[in-house]
């Protein structure tokens, strides 16, 4: 085993980050949610797609987002490339796109008026265009959203001009995950659940496994090494300019359930992906998605805030498909296992949230083995003061 | 006789209405079934589940006949069940979130 099980491993490295205690009002302050609402989610870039959603040149998505009221229109043009754009209609501002998804054949038709756009964004027509006076179709095209793609996970930037580049925002991380076989894990499963919490409340709760032998006790009673105190320890914390990755090392289950030792004997066994740091891997992707990697399968979080005390969490499964129902039987064992984990997580959520309201606490305290929460918070923190 | 299932595994027809299409559908059955339910259906499939699983591994997903395909729902079932009998001992999650809000929007289909 290549966990080191002492305490205090990580602050000493991560000095800029601190020790002390964090404020809670970045979770419960309507003013600092405003603020976030500008500096995060109108500046950094935001995962909303994966390539997997648009199969084919023509296909589109509509993705409303409450955080930026942003309804952005995601299509792959006759050049294969993914262009985002603001789904309104420049005429007089009516919804361009009503349908989630669908396949363009020629052009954007809007419904108000028949104006149409190609699959650029440009406006082609405009009828009874001779009854306007001096309209210049080329100053009229769709409103563009910078968008970008990173190994297939499609990212948006509502700066028309954003500081920096997909890439550089993504930052080392890239170099990690160089490789990574997404393309062999299709998406398989998605749950959406909706919680009157914060979005941060949220995410923090994912962010750590200090909690797993207790609020997990049931679900997931083993889940990585433990020290001599039965408390958890990560491998390993690594930082990514705003992004972190924390890793555990795999831990012997000694006592499967008899369901959960028949899946076992269904997996074959594998040798570990070169891009992976442990046996399993949590990317927190500021500001607001989760890449978990684990085994031959990857899930995500989009955790999208809608209020200062309402999220909307999409969890996506990837992986591969099963080929027959042995396998198919093996793959819902795993995800409704997790999903188990997911409930308990869930419930402390609005529990949590409605106790930070009543200003019962004022600051979270965090421990070493919390040290990416520490991170995300002053990320926050810094994006916010940032105007 | 009915054909619901594969031959060999008949005397599990009894629990056909376990054989249900969508995840949204087998956590609704279980957190509304009561554990003596729950466990009179574990205990059915566990005593065949090993030939179930052997059985199930000369079939491609894409084509499976019918009765096998509802052998295949009903295992799903067992999966969600499982969970309630081998881990909480009662049908809901311990302290957990609702599972009605847990909404399953995508799935692999079977």
């Amino acid at each position: 085993m290549k966990t080191v099980l002492e305490n205090h491993r990580w602050v000493k490295d991560n000095l800029d980050l601190g020790t002390g205690p964090v404020p809670v009002d970045s979770c419960t302050s309507e003013d600092f949610y405003k603020l976030e609402q500008d500096r995060v989610f109108r500046k950094m870039w935001l995962n909303v797609a994966r390539d997997e959603d648009l199969p084919r040149n023509g296909d589109y998505i509509v993705k409303n987002l409450k955080v930026n009221n942003t309804s952005v229109l995601l299509v792959r043009g006759k050049d294969g490339k993914v262009r985002a754009f603001h789904n309104v209609c420049q005429h007089r501002g009516n919804r361009l796109a009503w349908e989630d998804k669908g396949h363009c054949n020629g052009m954007f038709v809007c419904r108000f008026h028949a104006w149409a756009y190609d699959q650029e964004g440009k406006l082609k027509y405009v009828s009874d265009e001779a009854n306007f006076y001096d309209i210049d179709k080329t100053t009229l095209g769709l409103k563009p959203i910078s968008a970008d793609v990173w190994a297939g996970f499609i990212f948006i930037n509502l700066d028309p001009n954003p500081s920096e580049t997909l890439q550089q925002f993504l930052a080392g991380m890239t170099t990690q995950l160089a490789g990574y076989p997404f393309e062999e894990q299709p998406r398989l499963f998605t749950f959406h659940i909706d919680e009157q919490t914060n979005w941060k409340v949220l995410l923090d709760a994912q962010n750590e496994i200090y909690h797993l032998p207790f609020l997990h006790k049931r679900s997931f009673p083993v889940f990585g090494p433990t020290n001599a105190q039965h408390f958890s320890r990560i491998l390993a914390f690594t930082r990514f300019g705003r992004h972190t990755v924390y890793s555990v090392e795999e831990a012997k289950i000694e006592k499967p359930t008899p369901v959960e030792r028949i899946v076992d004997g269904l997996i074959p066994a594998t040798g570990k992906l070169p891009q992976m740091i442990g046996w399993f891997d949590f990317y927190t992707v500021f500001p607001n998605l989760c890449i978990l990697f684990l085994g031959q399968s990857h899930i995500t979080y989009n955790i999208w805030p809608e209020g200062v005390n309402r999220t909307h969490w999409e969890i996506n499964v990837y992986g591969p498909p099963a080929r027959n129902p042995a396998e198919r039987f093996g793959v819902e064992y795993r995800v409704t296992r997790l999903r188990e984990l997911w409930q308990e997580d869930a419930s402390n959520h609005e529990e949590i949230q409605a106790s930070l309201n009543t200003g019962a606490i004022s600051h979270f305290q965090f421990q070493d083995e919390e040290i990416q929460i520490r991170h995300f918070h002053k990320m926050i923190r810094d994006a916010v003061a940032h105007a | 006789m009915s054909d619901l299932l594969p031959e060999q595994f008949a005397e599990l027809e009894s629990f056909s209405d376990w054989i249900l299409a969508s995840a949204n559908e087998r956590s609704r059955k279980r957190v509304t079934s009561t554990m003596p339910e729950l466990k009179a259906f574990y205990q059915a499939m566990m005593k065949h589940i090993d030939a179930i699983i052997e059985y199930f591994k000369q079939f491609s997903i894409d084509e499976m006949p019918q009765d096998t395909r509802r052998l295949l729902l009903m295992s799903l079932s067992l999966v969600e069940i499982s969970h309630a009998v081998e881990l909480y001992g009662q049908p809901t999650v311990i302290g957990g979130l609702e599972s009605s809000r847990f909404k399953v929007v995508y799935e692999p289909n079977p």
